[in-house]
């Protein structure tokens, strides 16, 4: 019973600006306990609720200014639009901005790959930036013209109320998962993934340019281990996309999430570290590049036995991050479903 | 049904305007917020707690209310008191109102269909 009136005294203060939150609060729940008999019980109180309206309504009361572009009312709501459609939107445009670039470029019949790079971003950018602000733009106009309608709304869902409405739970902001973090998560973890795939495929060139004499481009790591790479991206993925999908379900550090983030951590870590390691990580041009440059400015370099060691020494310093890195995933995930 | 919401509304719309003096008028001695909806009730002004406990609020913040939390109770109360400025507010919205109350008996008294008025 006195989650209820938690519950319905939440759902008044969180549509007020945060510095009148805590006084309402304070005095809403003791007018609520003067308007209660002695031991009360689950209809009395939802008779007191009933008495003093929808959440949404008292709030509104309450609000000492109303002149605002968007309202606390609508505020989160705007917010919780505007996390979910920007990268959304961004991401996306910013991919079709990057292919319309490429193949711009291509159909130029100019073969030249800095060009066409350089045409890829370029285009993916601009069409991205430009669509999210457009997509800001239009989402903030929509929410100004439902705030400038709003009073309209509210009397209608007076008559619609029930107690049934209110928030299930009282979130707390470090338990909670926000759900528009596990959605950017999701999108990123699928672009990502299959921008990998197409680079491992050579489907996308990683591409490292000489310019000794004359332009050339090379790439940098082994094909062969390329192609080794697309079902480890492949598992990782996976693994990344049921940690997201776990997230979403949830939205709060329970154990499954718990879980589904250690496993993709661990699994990364593992295929990570089994990949770098690999012996023919790198392309033979690159290796030979590599122990073409002067290094003589470099003497730590050459006092740890010479070119010939640079592959080792990534390949550790990266193991060495990735592991730190999973790691501190992990406990930070058993840290706060262990807070929960 | 419509026409008696319609005579509703109308009804509303006339208390309102008086809700102000007559809270003001309530808070010569201080009371908190289920405490004075109970007295008011009792002389008969129909004020909803979902208009009075905003009113207060809002009242306080124009700052004609001081307000203080009674913790020597059981559970701590907000009592509210009207101040100088709220006396003010008070003294002439009484002789507007006292003005208003002779201009309709003027007014509607002139009518003579309106016996139970004296």
């Amino acid at each position: 019973m006195k989650s209820l009136i938690e519950r319905y005294v939440y759902d008044v203060t969180r549509r007020l600006p945060a510095e009148e939150r805590a006084e309402v609060s304070k005095e809403l729940k003791s007018n609520i306990y003067d308007m209660l008999p002695d031991n009360a019980d689950e209809d009395e109180v939802k008779a007191v609720f009933y008495k003093l309206g929808p959440p949404a309504i008292l709030a509104e009361r309450y609000r000492q200014k109303p002149r605002y572009l968007i309202s606390p009312g609508i505020y989160d709501e705007y917010v919780r639009v505007l996390k979910w459609v920007l990268p959304l939107v961004g991401v996306t445009v910013l991919v079709i901005g990057m292919l319309y670039g490429a193949i711009d470029a291509i159909k130029d019949d100019m073969v030249d790959l800095v060009y066409v790079i350089s045409n890829t971003l370029t285009k993916g950018i601009a069409f991205g930036v430009s669509a999210t602000i457009q997509a800001l733009v239009w989402i903030t106009i929509g929410f100004v013209i439902a705030e400038r309608t709003s009073t309209r709304v509210s009397e209608s869902k007076e008559q619609e109320w029930k107690i049934e409405d209110l928030p299930e739970v009282l979130p707390d902001d470090n338990k909670r998962i926000p759900l528009s973090d596990s959605i950017v998560e999701l999108v990123v973890t699928v672009v990502f993934s299959v921008v990998a795939i197409l680079m491992c495929n050579g489907k996308v060139p990683i591409a490292f340019i000489l310019q000794n004499d004359d332009m050339q481009v090379r790439t940098l790591f082994n094909s062969r281990f390329l192609i080794s790479c697309i079902p480890a991206i492949i598992v990782m993925a996976l693994f990344g996309i049921s940690e997201c999908l776990a997230k979403i379900k949830d939205r709060r550090w329970t154990p499954l999430v718990c879980g589904t983030v250690i496993a993709s951590s661990i699994v990364n870590m593992g295929l990570i570290l089994y990949l770098i390691n690999q012996p023919n990580l790198l392309s033979e041009e690159f290796i030979t590049f590599i122990q073409n440059v002067d290094w003589s400015g470099l003497d730590l370099l050459n006092s740890i036995g010479g070119t010939g060691a640079i592959t080792p020494i990534i390949s550790t310093v990266i193991s060495v991050v990735v592991v730190v890195c999973s790691l501190v995933n992990c406990c930070r995930a058993v840290y706060k479903t262990a807070k929960t | 049904m419509p026409e008696k919401e319609q005579f509703q509304s109308f009804i509303t719309e006339l208390r309102r305007g008086i809700l102000t003096l007559t809270v003001l008028g309530c808070l010569k001695q201080s009371h908190y917020g289920y405490a004075l909806l109970q007295t008011m009730q009792e002389k008969n002004i129909e004020i909803e707690a979902n208009t009075l406990y905003p009113l207060l609020r809002r009242l306080e913040s124009q700052g004609l209310l001081i307000s203080d939390w009674n913790t020597s109770e059981s559970r701590p109360r907000k009592y509210y008191t009207i101040n100088e400025k709220g006396w003010a507010v008070y003294n002439e919205l009484m002789t507007e109102w006292e003005k208003m109350q002779k201009s309709v008996e003027i007014i509607c008294g002139k009518d003579g269909d309106d016996e139970e008025s004296d």
